[in-house]
């Protein structure tokens, strides 16, 4: 199991805690750091240029939103990062949902072609070749090819996406996928999507890498930092893939009281309004408690995790947790 | 007279461009700028990296365009610099061509409504305020504002490339961008700049008019030929008529050598740049910086962003800049 941490640009501090947060979890073993990206929130670019600045192991994985960035600023935000990493950067590309897109009269645009073109460009131009391309979403002339050469010329792009066709599009193109295991309940769901993915491309399941999307709140004695999951929940829940909520018996409608009361500005609301079972949506507990379902999720297929939500009551105490409890049981079996 | 730095992706690989950045600081630049153009380096990874390991310089990107980059990307990419370095970036918004976009089928024949749309929403959003918007370019919705925020003012400096966005720079931007290349172009691009600035009702005092130049300097007064010659093939082509023309050139003089940066022969191109051409930027020793920069000041710039080669040996061009021009103009 591969172990990534991800940083929510909105909950846990100001840019300057998330990028200690990103020193501590190359500290306490983690694989991976990615990040979310969401409008208006604090933007992951920024964050893990930082982040590599003060590390020299951990991979860094870049966000983006193809809706409101275009492919040629991928490909020289990636290729830069990387340079400045060593070697250490992924791209992430996606989006798990399309609503918040159109508070910015975005959505419009057709998210598959628009992620089938944008995976086409950026690894034909990290290649070094030029990128003369009439398709759908983008024209590109003979202009456009990279400048520099990239120190690798395949950065790996994982795809992040939301409901069934999305999911086998991850599967079919990307080198990795990044599906939301929220509720942990919906992996088979996921990963039956995904797979279906995979066998329409050249490549096998086992060369292909599952990164779930896991909120946590874990501390030493249970402790669950209810204040934060809650805002996570109220802000992120209603935006969730309808497929994966029934898994706990939950319907985007139950989150339109929540949206309603977030759309007033009124998040203390919002927040009382989180029913228990919503809270099934994050993985919350003692290391013990949090270790079973994670085992679960690989022994379904999972080779990722990328933990990200609340994380805990003290966050740094969290990751610390992860390093010392859970990371160390999937490694020395 | 302010001084900025300007590190083009040409001058080396991402963790040089940082450590030059470091140096510009130590030296006493007021601000490092990054330019944003098509396939090169991208400047926000090198502000980013370079407010973790500066305190004090301010961190610019000159020419953000609003085509590849939505609006929200660019308020929340500045706003998370801006905490991540305590109040020190600035953003360099619009174009200095409107042909490189164009490669990537960005018509942008409309980038002056686009820009002024632009700047009213980054300046609601970055007031943490929220950002409904009924627009031409933009149709947002009061969902759009910054989830976090930060007090510190994020300077708006406009990049201009014709008669109409310079004075439009004035009028909208904290501060304006042109290209004084050449340097004799300062005065026509200056009056434009004032104009818009006078026309939004404000104060010269308060507006920085930043040149951005090509230099080459050295002790011994050797030439970073090879280089600058590379740049001006690349660049010359797109640069405006009317500052062309204060040095007798046209945009016809560069056809051969558009021709062949297209086909991507630069070296080819390279060769073809004249000795008129090499005009373009500022080259010598320190002494004859001093000469140009005095002029320039004198013009209305108060802000000179260093860029082009810098000189034979970078390093070199940065500590005479920092020990002997910089202090000429503080005393």
């Amino acid at each position: 199991m591969i172990f990534g941490l991800r940083l929510l640009g909105g909950y846990l501090g100001d840019t300057r805690i998330l990028v200690k947060l990103g020193v501590l979890a190359e500290k306490a073993g983690f694989d991976f750091c990615w990040f979310a990206h969401d409008p208006f929130m604090r933007s992951s670019w920024v964050t893990a240029t930082a982040i590599a600045t003060l590390t020299t192991k951990i991979k860094l994985g870049l966000n983006f939103k193809p809706y409101t960035i275009d492919p040629s600023e991928i490909i020289m935000l990636a290729a830069t990062l990387d340079e400045y990493s060593c070697g250490r950067c992924v791209i992430g590309l996606g989006t798990h949902s399309d609503l918040m897109f159109k508070w910015l009269g975005l959505e419009g645009r057709r998210i598959i072609p628009l992620i089938r073109e944008s995976v086409l460009l950026i690894r034909q131009a990290l290649s070094g070749a030029v990128c003369d391309f009439k398709g759908n979403e983008f024209k590109w002339d003979s202009n456009c090819y990279l400048r520099f050469k990239p120190i690798r010329n395949r950065i790996p792009i994982y795809i992040s996406g939301f409901g069934r066709d999305l999911l086998e599009l991850s599967g079919e193109i990307g080198d990795g996928s990044l599906p939301m295991l929220t509720p942990p309940e919906s992996v088979e769901y996921v990963l039956k999507h995904i797979r279906a993915g995979i066998r329409k491309s050249t490549r096998k399941t086992e060369d292909f890498d599952i990164v779930g999307l896991i909120w946590l709140s874990i501390s030493k004695d249970g402790r669950v930092d209810e204040d934060s999951t809650k805002s996570v929940i109220a802000h992120f829940g209603p935006y969730l893939d309808a497929d994966a909520l029934k898994y706990i018996g939950l319907s985007v409608e139950d989150f339109a009281p929540i949206n309603a009361r977030l759309a007033e500005g009124d998040l203390d609301g919002a927040k009382r309004l989180i029913s228990d079972r919503m809270l099934r949506l994050a993985v919350i507990g003692k290391p013990d408690e949090c270790l079973e379902k994670l085992c679960e999720l690989e022994k379904k297929g999972v080779t990722h995790l990328s933990i990200g939500g609340p994380l805990g009551p003290d966050p740094e105490e969290a990751i610390r947790l992860i390093g010392e409890k859970i990371i160390p049981y999937f490694r020395e079996r | 007279m302010l001084f900025g730095i300007r590190f083009i992706g040409y001058l080396g690989d991402a963790k040089r461009l940082v450590e030059l950045g470091i140096l510009a600081e130590k030296l006493g630049f007021d601000f490092c700028w990054f330019p944003h153009d098509p396939f090169m380096k991208n400047p926000w990874t090198l502000m980013s990296a370079l407010a973790t390991c500066t305190n004090k310089i301010r961190l610019g990107v000159v020419g953000t365009n609003p085509y590849t980059t939505d609006l929200s990307e660019i308020a929340t990419h500045m706003t998370t610099l801006q905490e991540l370095s305590a109040g020190r970036g600035v953003l360099g918004l619009g174009l200095h061509t409107t042909e490189m976009v164009r490669w990537l089928g960005y018509d942008a024949s409309d980038i002056e409504d686009r820009l002024r749309e632009g700047v009213e929403i980054l300046r609601t959003l970055f007031k943490g305020e929220k950002a409904g918007y009924d627009g031409r370019f933009y149709k947002w919705f009061n969902e759009c504002y910054l989830r976090f925020y930060t007090q510190t003012k994020i300077p708006i400096y406009i990049a201009g490339f014709n008669k109409s966005t310079h004075i439009l720079s004035g009028e909208l931007g904290d501060g304006s961008l042109p290209m004084i290349t050449p340097p004799a172009a300062a005065e026509y691009v200056a009056q434009l700049v004032r104009e818009g600035v006078k026309k939004a009702g404000r104060s010269m005092d308060e507006f920085d008019i930043a040149g951005l130049c090509w230099v080459s300097i050295s002790r011994d007064g050797r030439v970073a030929e090879e280089p600058l010659r590379k740049m001006i093939a690349y660049f010359g082509p797109y640069l405006e008529a009317e500052a062309l023309a204060t040095i007798g050139l046209k945009h016809e003089d560069f056809q051969g050598i558009r021709i062949l940066v297209n086909k991507g022969k630069i070296d080819e191109a390279a060769k073809l740049v004249d000795n008129r051409m090499l005009k373009l930027a500022i080259i010598g020793r320190a002494g004859e910086l001093i000469e140009v920069v005095d002029k320039l000041k004198k013009t209305g710039i108060t802000q000179i962003s260093i860029g082009g080669p810098l000189g034979p040996n970078v390093e070199e061009a940065l500590h005479i800049i920092g020990e002997k021009v910089i202090p000429y103009f503080k005393k």
